[in-house]
């Protein structure tokens, strides 16, 4: 049975008093006070705009329509580097990477990052700041990951917040958003007005309508991801009917156009397939 | 040598007659004008449409490059490293709006000679062409020769057995031979050296294949740069061979990638897997509508129409690629009969042509013979039976 475990149990004590008030000087006053923590990608963060004049300093940033004040990131540690009064390093969720900067004010703050290593899967959360069209944050607390469910239930979790904000949306100019998870609650529910409404949110999953053309991608794209780029023998195409639950024989016609048109090659025989993709 | 190629590649197209004198692509111009450059991505990932810019010679635009927008063209095929002719005009300074694009870059020949001169060189070629008939029957395979699990040599053995039944009078074997990819070449596990291996496994075996067919029979080899007994570059030279004196004539080492001719039929050969990595770096359009064109075919013109045998730039992490030798070793100067690219791609035969516009279109032969041993299996091969040109040429791809 699947264990789930709560990536935002941080023992209060992580959190300092100089911390909270450094969040709240970096966000506008509407969001103030509310320290929920919204759990995001970081290719949302990457595509959030910041609400308010364009480059206002402060501004608070938007994402689904959303002013966010703290984050939860989880993904992979690399590029640490350690100085007298930070701690800068770079999360890789798999979606993309955002810049993350500690600051180290005593000796509490020096055992959490030191435990830290690249190469870890880590829950980090922080506020977000713009600068210069390029964004990164500044991380409140940093806490090794030890179970693999949690990264699961981080993604879970980033996929529920933005199908309850993006639905929200349509035909309702004010939200609500409350954070999600009995672990991260915290009673507080914030009211914000959306900066921009879209009228048609993208689904996040999206179904494949039978047409040849579309299998034929999306059974590329499974071979073109960054695991299977790397598998020494490509991927056997059981993994594939498994993954499409689709009849071989349909998968297999896909198999052999898109090795036939130099896409993918077969491997150690005529069951295993990888992408002619250079990484 | 990039540079050298943008700017040989200028003036072929120029002294063609076809286009005008290359002008700086990078300068804001309402008129229009032809640019000669390479094509390049602007980030470190693949090439998309968003991020195609020309990069020019350092003669016609100090080596600058600008952005290039495509929306006026309804078809293309690109990749990092190809050297293109472009026709249109760069209102901004910062984006030229392409309204023709030309990759294929003019035969030197073509370019260079009079009209007179070139029937001169044409019927000169007819008449030595009928001395020596254009008639070859030929057995090409690509290693590796043994399978993942054994360094027994078996579908090598299944090989010459084959081309003892049918007597081909040419046995084109690329390599790799001793691959450096293999499980038990990988470990270290073998217990002599990796040329032993090659002199006492496959040599062996190839002279006594030729003894026992005689001499009527070549037999030529071809390294890769996965061979682990051989020099990790690309270029790469022949495999330096002492051989009796009695076999030299008959056992022909090459080089990486050569150009070699047969009864007057011209090969060329490259065992990088130059297919796989285009594959992998191409981008397309084609008209709406149209029906999907053979990519495979487009991509081995490709290789012709940039008259190198590797035009990507820059190549895929772990190809050791040596610039320094690459100016002479990479140039296809003409283009030949047949064009052997083993690749680890889908094997196939196809005839091409090179300009499908033209009335009389050079047609070749392109051919990935596919590997002899894939894992724990047997592979490929390819017998060739060319007569005279494409038209009564037959090739068969084999499995065994």
């Amino acid at each position: 049975m699947m264990s789930f475990s709560q990536p935002d149990a941080f023992s209060p004590s992580q959190f300092t008093s100089s911390q909270n008030a450094a969040a709240d000087s970096t966000t506008p006053s509407k969001s103030r006070g509310a320290s929920s923590t919204m759990p995001l990608t970081v290719k949302q963060i990457s595509e959030a705009q910041q609400s308010g004049i364009t480059g206002e300093k402060g501004a608070p940033f938007v994402v689904d329509g959303v002013e966010t004040a703290n984050v939860r990131l989880v993904g992979l540690v690399s590029g640490k580097t350690e100085r007298n009064t930070d701690v800068s390093f770079t999360i890789d969720d798999g979606t993309g990477r955002l810049d993350f900067i500690r600051w180290v004010n005593d000796g509490a703050d020096s055992a959490e990052t030191a435990a830290v290593q690249n190469g870890m899967y880590v829950s980090v959360i922080g506020s977000l700041k713009g600068l210069q069209e390029r964004k990164r944050a500044t991380a409140f607390a940093i806490r090794p990951v030890t179970d693999y469910n949690e990264v699961t239930l981080h993604f879970i979790q980033c996929v529920r917040m933005h199908l309850e904000n993006t639905k929200s949306q349509i035909g309702s100019p004010a939200k609500t958003y409350s954070a999600m998870g009995s672990s991260s609650s915290n009673g507080f529910s914030e009211m914000t007005t959306p900066t921009s409404v879209k009228s048609n949110p993208a689904p996040v999953l999206s179904v494949t309508n039978g047409s040849k053309t579309d299998l034929n991608t999306e059974v590329l794209n499974v071979f073109r991801e960054p695991a299977n780029v790397e598998s020494e023998h490509g991927v056997h195409i059981d993994e594939i009917v498994k993954r499409f639950r689709l009849p071989e024989a349909k998968i297999k016609v896909a198999i052999d156009y898109l090795a036939d048109i130099g896409h993918i090659y077969s491997t150690i025989d005529e069951s295993h397939y990888k992408s002619a993709f250079n990484e | 040598y990039l540079e050298d190629r943008i700017r040989r590649s200028g003036s072929l197209f120029s002294a063609s007659g076809l286009c005008g004198e290359p002008a700086d692509a990078t300068l804001a111009s309402e008129e229009s004008m032809f640019s000669v450059g390479m094509v390049i991505c602007d980030g470190e990932g693949h090439l998309n449409e968003k991020s195609i810019l020309l990069q020019g010679s350092v003669e016609h635009s100090r080596g600058q490059h600008v952005r290039l927008d495509l929306k006026d063209v309804d078809r293309f095929s690109l990749f990092p490293g190809q050297v293109v002719g472009i026709q249109g005009h760069n209102p901004s300074g910062h984006c030229f709006v392409v309204s023709k694009l030309n990759d294929s870059i003019p035969n030197f020949v073509d370019a260079q000679l009079p009209r007179a001169k070139k029937q001169a060189v044409d019927s000169e070629g007819n008449q030595s062409s009928d001395v020596v008939s254009r008639v070859l029957s030929s057995v090409i395979a690509a290693g590796p020769y043994t399978t993942s699990d054994n360094l027994l040599f078996e579908p090598l053995q299944e090989l010459i057995s084959y081309a003892s039944r049918k007597q081909p009078q040419l046995l084109i074997l690329m390599g790799p031979f001793i691959d450096s990819d293999h499980p038990e070449i990988k470990k270290g596990a073998v217990d002599k050296s990796f040329q032993d291996i090659f002199l006492f496994e496959i040599l062996r075996k190839l002279q006594d294949f030729t003894q026992y067919l005689g001499h009527n029979v070549r037999v030529i080899l071809i390294p890769s740069v996965r061979d682990a007994h051989h020099d990790f570059v690309f270029p790469q030279p022949a495999f330096d061979l002492n051989l009796p004196e009695d076999i030299t004539h008959q056992i022909t080492c090459l080089a990486n990638p050569s150009l070699f001719s047969c009864n007057e039929i011209h090969f060329g050969c490259c065992t990088m897997d130059i297919l796989k990595h285009l594959s992998g770096e191409e981008i397309s359009r084609k008209p709406p509508g149209e029906k999907h064109g053979d990519r495979i075919g487009r991509i081995c013109t490709h290789i012709l129409k940039q008259q190198s045998y590797y035009p990507l730039y820059p190549p895929p992490a772990g190809v050791p690629l040596d610039f320094s030798l690459a100016n002479g070793a990479l140039e296809i100067a003409s283009a030949p009969d047949v064009l052997l690219l083993p690749s680890d791609l889908a094997p196939f035969v196809k005839v091409l042509s090179l300009d499908e516009s033209s009335e009389e279109p050079k047609r070749f032969i392109c051919m990935n013979p596919g590997r002899l041993a894939k894992g724990i299996g047997g592979g490929t091969f390819v017998e060739l039976n060319y007569n005279e040109d494409t038209d009564k040429t037959s090739a068969s791809l084999i499995r065994i």
